[in-house]
């Protein structure tokens, strides 16, 4: 791989949410927001910035000052291999938190990156630290980070003990659920801005499988492709196919 | 960098229509025949590997740049 950049360049359309933003809405599915608490964290991503597509927000190790917050389009986490190739490891969508572990731990153990043009706002450590002091929020963010590990734990079965269709059955699968949740989706439908290769890059397939597995759930009229925006035809029989249960994203409402 | 297509014929006929941004046509070639490794790979999984299915790397202009058959993209031994 020759390429600086680990993407290739090629701008998508990026996702937008509206109202309260996406991080409120994320978080008010499950936990019980105070207004004060909504005040703070708008005025937590007053620095939201806008970036081209498939450029790093931060890099492997990097000691950033800020926590990055996903609040349009769509980002990555990877890390690159010494071969050139890379791993995706989570896909993040508005609403998502890139790196809220560096409140904590000094430094990044891996890269992210927009895959669409976005909009990330950065919130200073002393921000952050002064929110993480009000017990509300302080929940709703673990409450992120905990959902966070789950999906890599689902991925790791997905990569580790799914074929090829299931597996890619089980991400789209996902995908619309956090894109429901964030009221990114009409009717089954939503902007799906990943090209094959990121695809394979998630789910450790080539390109060429991926098409072929994608061609296949559309010749069985799962779903249907066009214009970067994905319909999920037969959503009961794709999660049957992929084994999908939505469990670990956790959107059921906590008590208090 | 030029775009690629990667159509697989297999059972059906699976039309890339998106392609893959590659440097030139040797890494395309490279992409191609680890693509057919991966669908091999995914037969013997299900027990049955056709080795005459092929990829066909087409360029932007459609133009055919290399053709990968099943049983070119490996060694059988034995």
């Amino acid at each position: 791989m020759s390429s600086p950049l680990p993407f290739p360049a090629e701008a998508h359309p990026a996702g937008r949410c509206d109202s309260d933003g996406p991080l409120i809405s994320k978080l008010s599915t499950i936990i019980d927001l105070a207004d004060e608490d909504k005040a703070e964290l708008k005025h937590m991503c007053s620095d939201a910035r806008d970036m081209p597509a498939r450029r790093n927000i931060i890099r492997e190790g990097d000691r950033p000052d800020h926590v990055h917050l996903v609040v349009e389009g769509w980002a990555a986490r990877y890390k690159l291999l010494p071969d050139g190739g890379r791993q995706i490891t989570a896909f993040l969508l508005p609403g998502d938190f890139c790196d809220l572990h560096i409140t904590i731990l000094d430094e990044m153990d891996h890269s992210i990156a927009t895959l669409t043009k976005a909009r990330v706002a950065y919130i200073p450590r002393a921000t952050m630290n002064a929110l993480t002091d009000r017990a509300r929020i302080a929940k709703a963010f673990w409450w992120a980070t905990l959902v966070d590990e789950a999906i890599l734990r689902a991925w790791i079965v997905n990569i580790g003990r799914r074929d090829a269709t299931k597996a890619v059955g089980h991400l789209l699968c996902e995908l619309y659920v956090r894109m429901k949740n964030i009221g990114l989706t009409t009717d089954h439908e939503f902007e799906l801005p990943l090209t094959q290769e990121e695809l394979g890059d998630a789910l450790g397939l080539t390109a060429v499988h991926i098409n072929r597995v994608l061609q296949r759930l559309r010749a069985d009229k799962l779903i249907a492709l066009k214009n970067g925006a994905l319909q999920i035809l037969d959503y009961p029989g794709l999660e049957t196919l992929a084994g999908f249960n939505p469990n670990y994203l956790h959107l059921n409402r906590q008590g208090d | 960098m030029p775009r690629f297509y990667f159509h697989v014929h297999d059972d059906d006929t699976c039309c890339d229509s998106e392609g893959m941004e590659l440097n030139d046509s040797d890494a395309a070639r490279q992409a191609a025949i680890a693509g057919a490794r991966a669908l091999i790979c995914d037969g013997v999984t299900r027990g049955t590997v056709h080795l005459d299915h092929r990829i066909e790397v087409e360029d932007e202009s459609g133009a055919p740049v290399t053709r990968i058959v099943f049983r070119d993209a490996i060694r059988i031994v034995g």
